[in-house]
Formats: structure tokens, sequence, C-alpha cells
């Protein structure tokens, strides 16, 4: 029996849910507002004005889109991010398919070595990568940086896909290679697409890797301007002595939103994704 | 494919080559041919509509190339009318360039379906010299026309063969009447075309149609054709050894790597701002080279891929727009296989349902976020480069060089006869004459007088105030100093003429009168004495002297003088410019506290308070028609500046984002009888704006002419 909770307790219980939401969505909220503001005004002493917009520019989003080089920057990112999900994609469904069906000699040491490798933050290999990219000529170019996004995604995506496979019947792909399959045919044609909302997983993670890091961007691609990601370039548009806040509102909302667009192309597979590979190892 | 997909197909690839086209038109920067052929269209639009059509035939710019495309852009200077300068004609005729582009997709989707036009409409080099003001755009739509009425020819019945193959000839003549490589780097394509489906005796027909069509639509070559072909001839042998080739100094592959890259994405990632797939569309040709030697049909195209590569390697010269020759065939080499690579993945897929299975089908929501998300950038991105683009019309900049416009301040502007304009900076004067013909550069003569401050004309000649004294620049270029009769000072810091010829000079320590009798009188009390930055002649018998925290007044009559500091109404800030408009309110530009106007009896100060003044650094004033005040000023505590125009009730601020005005500092502004506004920054050189409005009479700013 289900049993309904008092007035008071849903009073209370409604009143945490909408101080959360408000928590989460008043920083997008000051920043839409920032965005349409005029003068490069972060705050504002009107009262009215700090909660909706009293006053409204384009100014800020034409000065970003068109002035400076936020689409360039957009563009960069996109390849980036694109790469590395697709990178992903392949390395790491191949792999985990790999150690869910196949018995071979250091299964369970490349396991275990993989999560050791997770327990390393990845900070801390920012010197050595950045080194290594430039043994091999590719510090400084986006090649460079989806090389060290897909082997920063491997790791979880991997033992997420491995947890995936796991779920589906060996039977299957027996009863396809019945019918004349090979290995790489059964793991193509029916293996991956019964594991759509862990790929989906995997892609959304290899996406962000190469959409919203800051850190590794700006040092492994410092310059120029047209080489940069968007959140390093939005970073840049700052100096020592002003910072453009309406330009660099503008900006934060039009980067969020690729992502947001992203989350939704894939949302259906998400929860399944994340839920049936994470408990099953 | 059914009749109504095809058509969708058409519609979908002609709008995808004109909206990259038009973008590439609107946002691509200036090359380098281009303001030769902008120039040449602008003279040959002069002479057209001056009816000298013998000047049209004999017209001697840039004769190296025939004359029918200068002449079609030339057609859009026509009809831009009174408004045709070199930006609103560069627009024109790349808007035509594009036109021609999208028709040359639009006609190879006729004949060779949408996928080869479909790949035309996206090879980036193509769209690059198809939205420029090249001369690529119309020999590209017309061999293309030349090659699908040839191919139509074929595929119909004998009697109506001849029409198509004449219609073919007329093509390549009027694609050779624009420029000549094309036909060149096809003839053994051509040849063996129609050797090969047995038209070797019409040979000698079409080739004399062609050369009609070419000779008539040329009109360069209806007076004394073999001179000027052998002129042409000459000019290309010699060019391939010229300074231009050496410099560049491609090696003799260069051709290759156009085709095997994507240049234009990598010149202009703003305007091409996904991959280019001008690689992948040559190895796509090359893997169909095979098949199409082996059928006997299209063993044409790899005659003209292959030799048209072999005749550019061989060429010395090796611009890339060269290679736009060789477009066609790689585009109807590559379309089959990616047609045959299609149907391959077609029977897989049908056979196993893979793309059922896994392809995304995002909900409907997530397009419609995707959608809003790219039109709002799109709508804002278009709208501003939209009002840059009209904005800009009309501008140019000069920038500093060696050998040109000397680097620094550009302190005075006096434009001069017969096209001539003064320029005082940093290290002296600099004479700038305009090109008598629009294919040459402009003339420049640099006389090293040091800081020039001013400048003013009268009938002796150029007086020029500089931090060395006051010199008397002649027509012929001598100069001579004159001693001012101020004690211990040489500096001589602005001028101005009266009405009468007298010359009005403003120093270190007051000012001094030059009298149309050539005495000197000194005149200690302007600016109570100290250094005078601006003089103007009142229309009350009357000159105004602006200096440190005063403006002071000389009633010419009654030698008598008014000084006007802060108690007096005024501000305590240099006067930079001083103005005395067509009613006689003289302006006054400080430094720090805003515009002052005097009607009179009082001080009106027009500040960043109560005006829409931008700063209250005001550099510079200019009245450049009647109630139209031209104001420069400076951004404080930065570099740059603001440039208004004041018509008396509203102001207009010029700014980057809807001008072509750059935002630099304006330190002296000046019209000339071309209408064109000029504008003296503090370092981005010159820049120029065509007004709108009608010439100034021919005796303003009178200058000796050239003896």
């Amino acid at each position: 029996m289900i049993r309904k909770p008092s007035r008071s307790v849903l009073v209370l219980q409604y009143t945490i849910l909408i101080l959360g939401v408000l928590f989460a969505v008043y920083p997008l909220w000051f920043a839409f507002l920032a965005s349409g503001r005029t003068g490069d005004r972060l705050y504002t002493l009107n009262l009215l004005a700090m909660f909706i917009p009293t006053e409204w520019t384009f100014e800020n989003y034409r000065a970003m889109i068109f002035d400076r080089p936020l689409l360039t920057w957009l563009r960069n990112s996109l390849y980036v991010a694109g790469v590395t999900t697709l990178a992903s994609l392949v390395i790491t469904t191949s792999a985990a398919f790999a150690f869910s069906r196949f018995k071979f000699y250091g299964r369970e040491f490349a396991l275990i070595l993989l999560l050791a490798i997770q327990t390393f933050p990845g900070v801390l290999s920012l010197v050595a990568v950045a080194q290594l990219l430039t043994a091999m000529g590719l510090y400084g170019k986006h090649e460079g940086l989806i090389l060290a996004y897909t082997t920063g995604t491997l790791v979880f995506s991997t033992w997420n896909m491995k947890g995936y496979f796991d779920t589906i019947p060996i039977e299957l792909e027996e009863a396809a290679m019945i019918d004349g399959c090979g290995p790489i045919q059964s793991f193509i044609l029916i293996a991956l697409p019964l594991a759509r909302p862990a790929l989906a997983v995997t892609a959304l993670l290899g996406f962000l890797a190469g959409w919203g890091d800051f850190i590794f961007a700006s040092v492994l691609v410092p310059a120029p301007d047209s080489m940069k990601l968007v959140v390093p370039g939005l970073f840049s548009l700052a100096n020592s002595q002003s910072v453009p806040w309406g330009n660099f509102a503008a900006g934060g909302l039009l980067i969020i939103l690729p992502t947001i667009i992203v989350f939704l192309m894939l949302q259906r597979f998400l929860v399944s994704g994340l839920t049936i590979g994470g408990v099953k190892g | 494919m059914s009749d109504r997909s095809a058509r969708g197909w058409l519609i979908g690839v002609v709008g995808l080559a004109a909206l990259i086209r038009l973008w590439a038109a609107l946002t691509l920067p200036l090359d380098f041919d281009e303001p030769v052929y902008v120039g040449v269209a602008l003279d040959y639009a002069h002479l057209i509509r001056q009816g000298d059509w013998i000047g049209v035939i004999d017209y001697p710019g840039n004769r190296q190339h025939p004359a029918l495309h200068k002449l079609i852009y030339a057609a859009g200077a026509l009809v831009l009318g009174d408004a045709a300068n070199p930006t609103t004609t560069l627009y024109a005729a790349r808007l035509l360039a594009a036109f021609l582009g999208v028709a040359a997709v639009a006609v190879l989707a006729w004949f060779a379906g949408p996928l080869a036009a479909g790949f035309l409409a996206v090879h980036t080099l193509t769209v690059k010299y198809t939205a420029q003001a090249y001369l690529e755009a119309w020999p590209l739509l017309w061999s293309i026309v030349a090659v699908g009425a040839w191919e139509r020819a074929d595929q119909i019945e004998r009697r109506q063969q001849r029409r198509w193959l004449l219609l073919g000839a007329v093509a390549w003549g009027l694609a050779t009447a624009a420029k000549m490589n094309y036909v060149i780097i096809a003839l053994p394509a051509l040849l063996m075309w129609l050797i090969g489906r047995g038209y070797i005796r019409q040979i000698p027909l079409l080739s004399g149609v062609a050369l009609l069509s070419f000779a008539a639509a040329n009109p360069t070559f209806w007076r004394e054709p073999w001179t000027r072909l052998a002129a042409m001839a000459g000019f290309w042998t010699a060019y391939t050894q010229g300074n231009e080739v050496q410099a560049a100094g491609y090696p003799w592959y260069q051709p290759l790597v156009w085709l095997v890259t994507a240049p234009a994405v990598e010149w202009h990632p703003e305007v091409f701002f996904l991959p280019g797939l001008d690689p992948w569309l040559t190895l796509l040709a090359l893997i169909g080279l095979p098949a199409a030697w082996r059928d006997r049909r299209r063993r044409y195209l790899l005659v003209w891929l292959i030799g048209g590569c072999l005749l550019l390697l061989l060429w010395p010269t090796k611009w890339p727009q060269y290679v736009l020759t060789l477009v066609t065939p790689i585009v109807l080499l590559a379309a089959p296989v990616v047609r045959r690579g299609g149907q391959w993945l077609q029977e897989q897929n049908d056979y196993w349902g893979w793309s059922n299975l896994m392809f995304l089908r995002p909900p409907w929501y997530a397009w419609v976020a995707l959608a809003l998300l790219v039109g709002f950038v799109a709508t804002v991105y278009a709208t501003a480069l939209i009002m840059v683009t009209a904005g800009s019309i009309g501008w140019s900049v000069i920038a500093p060089r060696a050998g040109e416009l000397p680097p620094g301040p550009i302190y005075a502007i006096q434009p001069l006869r017969n096209g001539r304009v003064a320029l005082g900076g940093e290290t002296g004067l600099t004479i700038w004459q305009a090109p008598a013909v629009s294919t040459e550069p402009p003339r420049w003569n640099h006389l090293p007088l040091g800081r020039v401050y001013d400048l003013a004309v009268t009938a002796e000649g150029l007086w020029v105030a500089s931090n060395r004294g006051l010199a008397l620049v002649t027509a012929n270029g001598d100069w001579t100093w004159y001693s001012l009769p101020v004690a211990g000072q040489r500096m001589a810091r602005a001028l101005a003429v009266a009405p009468d010829g007298s010359l009005w000079i403003g120093t270190a320590t007051g000012g001094v009168l030059r009298d149309t009798q050539g005495r000197w009188q000194p005149l200690p009390q302007a600016g109570q004495g100290g250094m005078i930055l601006a003089v103007a002649v009142g229309q009350n018998d009357d000159v105004w002297f602006g200096g440190i925290g005063v403006v002071s007044r000389y009633l010419v009559r009654s030698q008598e003088w008014q000084h006007f500091a802060r108690a007096d109404g005024f501000a305590g800030a240099g006067v930079a410019d001083l103005l005395v408009d067509h009613t006689g309110v003289v302006w006054a530009a400080t430094l720090g506290e805003g515009l002052a106007r005097w009607d009179g009896a009082r001080w009106e100060w027009l500040t960043t308070a109560n005006r829409q003044l931008p700063a209250q650094t005001i550099t510079a004033l200019l009245e450049a028609s009647p109630g139209e005040i031209w104001i420069g000023a400076a951004r404080p505590l930065t570099t740059g500046g603001y440039l208004l125009r004041y018509d008396g009730q509203r102001w207009r601020n010029f700014l980057p984002r809807d001008s072509g005005f750059p935002g630099a500092e304006p330190l002296a502004l000046a019209v000339d009888q071309r209408r064109v506004l000029w504008i003296g920054t503090r370092a981005h050189g010159v820049v120029t704006y065509q007004l709108s409005s009608a010439p100034l009479p021919a005796n303003e700013h009178a200058w000796p002419a050239h003896r």
C-alpha cells in the first residue's frame, strides 16, 4: 500500500525541488540575460532586469557569430568531437566485443589493466601526451587532440560496451554463423544493431570529450585562433584588462546548444545504455 | 529515377550551387586580379556610355585576355549607372560570375545528371573562381554547353545532329572569346571526340563556326586581328618568364597539387568552412579512368584529363585557376564511380536491411531544435553580412606601403587638380596621382618636408606647415622654405587661406599673416601667444585661431581680438580643428571636451552626454557639402576612432560592422573633386569613401595645373 504524504511533506518536497530547479537553471538564465544586455555588462542595478529581460539586443550574438571566429571554433570542435566519436565507436565496440566473446590469454589482465589506467588522473598525463604528440608531429594539430581524446574515452566506453555485449545472448550470433556469417559479419550485422543503446552512450561520451574540454584543448592546440576549439577560444576573448561579458554569455549559450541537440538525438537509447551496461560485467 | 524526382534533384543541385556561390561572392576577400578586371570593366562602361565604340575596340588595357568577359562585367557597371565605382562594380561582377557559375551547374545537370552537377556545385576551387570577378565563369559555362550540345548531337537522329554540332561550335567560340585556355586544354579531346564519333568531315565547318563566333564576340580582334593576336602570344611568352611568375616559384608539378588538395579551403577557411571535396573528386575521377578507357564513347574524357594535365605541367605559369579547365572531365569521370558504388551499397542494404537497424531516427523535437539553432546562426550571420557588404560599398583603404604611402599618421589632406591629392604625414608630403587607365596603379611622389601638420593651396602653390617651418611647393615639385617672423620658432602648425588669397598661419607662439603682397605680419595675440593648432577663416571678415584651452577671433577690419577661454564658456582642452560652416557657424573640435559651436553669441557644447557623440576627443572636421558635417573622433584609452556624419538633425556613426570604415582614428578629412571623401588616419593609412552627391565645381581646391 502506498501511503499518501501529508500536505506539509508535499510542500517541503516541492520547495526543495523548486529550489533545486532554480539552482540548476538560474546560471543559464543569468547568462541568457547577460547575452542580450547592452554595453557588455554582466550585472545590472535594475532589480527587474536581474530576473527578466527589460532591454534586449542581439548585438552580442552578432559580434560572436560575425566578428569573432566563433563559427570557426565551432567547426573545429565539431570536427574533433565528430572524429573522436567515430574513432571511439570503432575502437571500443571491437575491443569490447573481443573481450566479451573471445577467451584469450591475458584477457582478465587486460581488463584489470584498463581499470588501473582509469584511476590515473588524466590531467597528470598532459605533459607526457604533449611530448608524445610532439614526437609524432601532431602537436598543435586537431588530429593529435583526437588521438588524446579517443584514448581518454577508451576505458569507460570499452567496459560499458563489454557489459552490454555480455547481455546479448551469444546464441543469436551462433545462429547467424550457422547461416553462414563469419565472426566479423556476426559482429557487424547481429551484435551491433542489438547494442544500439550502448553505442549511443559511447557516441555521447566521445562527443562530450571533444566538445567541452578545456585543459587538453588549450594545451595541445594553443594557437592560432583559426585552430582553436570552442571552449579555449571563448576563454581567449578575455584579456588582462577586460572581459567582454556580453559576448562571453552569448558564445556560452551558443556552444551548449549542440550538446543539447546531440543529447536529444540520442536520448531514447541513453538511459538503457548506461544502466544495462553499467550493472553487468 | 522518375521525372519528378529528377526535377527535384535538379532544383536541389542548382539551389545548392546558387547558395554556395552567393555566399562566396559576398564573403571572399579581394583577390589579385579582381581590381584589374573591375578597372577594365569600368573603363569599358565609361566608353560605352560615351558611345565610343572605337575606344572599346582599341582599348589598350589587359589585352592579353579576350574582351568578352570584361565586357560582361562592364554590363554590370552600366546597370549600376551613377552608382558604379570599384566596390559596387566588384560586387556586380561577382554576382554575374556567380550567376554564370550556377548556369554551368544547371547545364551540366541537364546533360550529365544531377550527381556530376552536384560535384561541380561543391568543387571549392570552382566555387571560388566563379564567385570572384575572374575570367573563368563564362568560358566554363560555354565549354560545358559545348560538350553537352555535342553529346546531345550524338544521341539524336542524323537530320538534327548538325544543329547541335553547330551550337557546340558556337559555344566553343564564345568560351574562347572570354579566355583561350579552355579550348586549348580540351582541343585533343575534342578532336578525338569528333573523329571517334565519325564527324571528321565536319571538322573544318565546325572550326570555322567556332572561329567566327570567337571573332564576333571579341571586339579587340575587330581591328588588326593578326597584330593583336601576335601581341597576345608575345605577352604570354614573356609573361611565363616574368617577375610575377618567377616570384610565385611554383614547381612544375603544381597543377597536380591544386588538383589533389582543396586550396580554396586552405586560403579561405572563413568562407569554405566545411572540408573541400576537391581531392576526393580527383581521386574518384582517377578511379573512373579505366572504365572510361574501356568505353569508347567516354574515352575522350580520359584524353581531356590526362592531356590537359600534361599541358598544364608543361606550361610554365601555374596559377590555380588554370585547373578549372579540367574540372568538367573530373566531375564527368567521378560521377559514374559514385553511382556504381551507391548501387552496390543499395543492393547490400536491400539484402541485410542494416541501415534500418542502425541509423538514428531522432525525434521531431531534436530536428526542430537543430533547425532553430542553424536558422538563428544563419539569420544573424546573413543579416550582419548584408549590413557589412551594403555598408562597404564605396569604401577603400590605402594602406601604408614601401614606395607608396609612408607609414605613420596622416595629419593633413589637400585635394589638388588633375586628380592629385596631397597627404601630409610623419616624414613629409606625399602626392597621390590617380591613374590614367584603371589597370595601372596610382603614382606616388614623396617630398621630405618633415612632419607635415597642415596643407593649404593658393595661386602660388601648395603651402606646407611642418615642424621644419613653412614651405611652398610649386607644381613642378620644387619647394622653398620661408622664415616665419616669429622669434626662435620655425614650426608652422596650422594654415588657412582667405578668399582674397592671404595665408593665415598658426605657429607655436601665436599666429602669422602673409598677405597677398607677400608681406608677413606676426599676430602674437592669437591663442594668447600659445600654440595654435587650428586656423579657420570666417564669413564675417574674421579669422579664428584654436589654441590650448582658448579660441581667438581676429576681426580683420578693426584689427581687434576676442578670446574665448574656460571663463568665457569655452573649454580648457586643446582645439584640434576649426570649421566655419556655410551658415557662418564656427565649430571647434576639442581634445577631450567634445564639440563646440559658436552661433555668434555663445558656445553650445555637443558631448557624449547630450548628443550622439561616441567620444569627446574630436580630431577633425569637414563640411563636405552645405549642411553635411563630417567629424573624426578618437577612442578614449585605446587605439582607433570614430567617423561621424551630422546633417543638422541626424547623426550617423560609421562602424566597421555596417560600413567599410575600419574603425581607425581620423586625423584629417577632405573631399576631392570626384566627391571622394579622404580620411587620413593615425595608423591605418588613408581611407576613402565615395560620397553619393554630384561632383564639386571644377574651381574648388584650385591648384596650378601641371605645365
